[in-house]
């Protein structure tokens, strides 16, 4: 959870789901009008493998996710930035090896 | 892992990879508009590693090390030499530290030792850390310190301040301390534990601390009661506003109570709440975020989050919608 302006927040969590949709969701708390968040997106790929704690730091956020599909691959460690002016997700990025 | 990014966009991650030989850190620097190659910055067992970044983009990463406390600093483009924060002879507890660097890219660590709450600056011009000095010592051997927490208030005139909070225990009691010299707003959120058997005393103990925000301080504790002989547990997240005044503690979440009679106090008990965090804004607004065990069997975690905002709580309200499959798991970090 990290504030964006003083009248935004993001709040990034993991979701873990046997038979639904597992992986990062965030969604975007305002301050601005009454006390409302949007309604939560995944912001992971599509299979998320991995699933830890993600951390977020104005914008960036930053989780752990495996290379590929097959079983027994590295888990690294995957990022994206959230632009709040223009309320969109760059592409996702690999940080770790 | 953890991350911090400033203003201007520059970045630092840090996360700990976990190989047959040993456990090890690595940390990458974004400036920007590229991402560094992965660093490693020990080659010995390395865990736990937490970061912190400046307004001129300097950065810091700390990490435990076979019982130590390293750090690095990352300035004008490269990394320096691991420097040794505290030793094992000082009863290191390896998840016992916190990091925060100021805007000009001094940076302070803090750490317990059991016995006192210590600090170390870094001196960003000199490129030197001063000695070790002493935030909180105890004053009986029945009394504990741990998981310090340190961040920094940009807000305090005439220059950023650093606050700390910590938790103090004794046979007793426990209680969250709070030092620093002229913070404004900080807010506070814990969780409170009372007529606790000890089995269940363990598992109550705050796992994690929160990356540093504008005016913000947090620990992170909530209230669990337990209730014998009727095996009743209620739940309930607690935030204070200025901790330092004489606020009284506020309910932010729903009391959840349950009265189960197959309830073991050996297990993790439900329903139940998890360490709540806080973030806060410069005008004093604050969300406070817990994860709850919802149902009663087969249960489900949930995401709330509560809004402080002119002078109020608004209500707690949950982000995640409830699962039909009663499957669903959430979790979250700040």
């Amino acid at each position: 959870m990290d504030f964006l302006t003083d009248k935004k927040a993001l709040l990034v969590y993991a979701r873990n789901s046997q038979s639904g949709n597992p992986g990062y969701f965030a969604t975007i708390a305002d301050f601005s009008q009454s006390f409302e968040f949007s309604a939560p997106q995944k912001i992971s790929r599509d299979p998320t493998l991995i699933l830890t704690e993600p951390a977020v730091s104005k914008g960036l956020t930053v989780w752990v996710d495996s290379k590929t599909t097959v079983s027994q691959t590295p888990d690294t460690v995957y990022g994206r930035f959230y632009d709040y002016l223009q309320d969109r997700w760059s592409d996702i990025v690999q940080i770790g090896d | 892992m953890a991350v911090a990014r400033n203003e201007s966009g520059k970045a630092v991650v840090a996360y700990q990879r976990d190989f047959i030989e040993a456990d090890r850190v690595y940390v990458n620097y974004y400036n920007g508009q590229n991402w560094s190659v992965p660093f490693q910055v020990s080659e010995q067992n390395a865990t736990h590693p937490e970061v912190a970044i400046s307004d001129n983009g300097d950065a810091i990463v700390v990490w435990a090390e076979n019982g130590y406390i390293y750090a690095k600093i990352y300035k004008n483009g490269s990394w320096s030499q691991n420097y040794q924060i505290a030793g094992r002879y000082e009863g290191i507890d390896e998840e016992d530290f916190s990091v925060a660097m100021y805007p000009n890219g001094d940076a302070i660590v803090v750490w317990s030792t059991g016995s006192k709450i210590m600090k170390r600056i870094y001196n960003s011009a000199n490129k030197t850390w001063q000695d070790p000095a002493t935030i909180y010592s105890v004053t009986s051997e029945y009394e504990t310190v741990s998981y310090p927490f340190v961040a920094i208030d940009r807000t305090a005139s005439p220059s950023p301040i650093a606050d700390f909070v910590w938790q103090h225990a004794s046979i007793n009691f426990q209680e969250i301390l709070f030092s620093n010299d002229n913070s404004i707003n900080p807010i506070v959120v814990w969780k409170k534990d009372f007529d606790l058997p000890s089995q269940i005393f363990y598992y109550l103990k705050p796992t994690s601390f929160m990356i540093a925000c504008d005016v913000i301080i947090g620990i992170h504790y909530m209230e669990v009661k337990f209730d014998p002989p009727h095996y009743t547990i209620k739940t309930q997240a607690y935030a204070s506003i200025n901790p330092t005044g004489s606020t009284e503690p506020t309910a932010i979440s729903n009391l959840r109570t349950t009265t189960a009679s197959s309830f073991n106090p050996n297990n993790i008990p439900a329903p139940m709440v998890y360490p709540p965090l806080v973030t806060m804004n410069n005008e004093c607004n604050a969300i406070g975020v817990w994860q709850e065990v919802e149902g009663s069997g087969p249960w489900q975690d949930h995401v709330w989050l509560n809004v402080y905002k002119n002078d109020s709580w608004q209500g707690p309200k949950r982000i995640t919608e409830i699962d039909t499959n009663n499957d669903y798991l959430a979790s979250y970090d700040p």
